[in-house]
């Protein structure tokens, strides 16, 4: 939620939460770019 | 192991000039919410310190949210600074309080302020608050954006307060370390994660 704040705070409207974060994506076995892969 | 919070070095400064006791700490000031309004519409910056569902389900508009129940003066010493002054927006005075001392022990002696009788009183004086919607995982299929499948879960409405929400035009995708989001093309999207903090 922390991260959610500030980007509202900086002006962005459509902003939604994951609820339990970037482990529960994890958990759930979707997919996660790498840095390398986003660097690309 | 983590990285050094950047206000280690701050507070190991404050240290050796010596910092005052806790106990001479200034009572924080109690702040209507036109005071706040005005103040919000200058650049202060609003901590609000209730827990994450109760910020999604309605919020002062460009507060910045870090819970008393977490981690709460090693985030707010990384992500605010020892600078930021800030109004402080609570349930309780009770957790005002607490805020007050815990940023303190952490360098952020400095606060403008409460908000008073805190999003009760914001909406009584007749402003907005904003929300946060929340998705679950659970709802997209595999390999989809979750937002292209039906949008996101409204938090319950909660106190008088208005919501407002409104759209982004463009997605774009970012990804950075701490903390992370996850941002898909399909559709005009923010996503907010985090990672458990390891500081103390």
């Amino acid at each position: 939620m922390i991260a959610c704040s500030f980007l509202q705070r900086a002006g962005h409207r459509n902003v939604v939460n994951l609820v339990g974060g970037f482990d529960a994506w994890q958990t759930a076995g979707l997919g996660v770019a790498e840095p390398a892969a986003v660097a690309e | 192991m983590p990285a050094r919070p950047e206000y280690f070095l701050q507070d190991a400064a404050i240290n050796q000039q010596g910092a005052s006791s806790l106990a001479d700490l200034p009572q924080a000031e109690a702040l209507e919410a036109k005071a706040v309004y005005d103040l919000l519409r200058a650049g202060a910056m609003a901590l609000d310190v209730r827990t994450p569902d109760q910020f999604a389900a309605g919020h002062v508009p460009r507060a910045i949210n870090i819970a008393l129940s977490g981690q709460f003066a090693s985030w707010a010493g990384t992500v605010l600074g020892l600078d930021s002054n800030p109004i402080l927006i609570a349930d309780s005075y009770e957790q005002v309080k607490e805020a007050r001392m815990r940023l303190a022990r952490v360098g952020i002696e400095r606060v403008r302020g409460y908000l008073h009788n805190g999003v009760a009183g914001w909406t009584q004086a007749g402003f907005q608050l904003m929300e946060v919607p929340q998705m679950s995982v659970r709802r997209p299929r595999r390999g989809t954006a979750p937002a292209a499948r039906g949008g996101a879960r409204r938090p319950p409405r909660t106190g008088s307060g208005r919501r407002v929400t409104s759209r982004e035009p463009r997605g774009m995708r970012l990804m950075a370390s701490r903390p992370r989001f996850l941002i898909f093309p399909a559709r005009p999207r923010w996503w907010c994660t985090a990672r458990a903090a390891t500081a103390a």
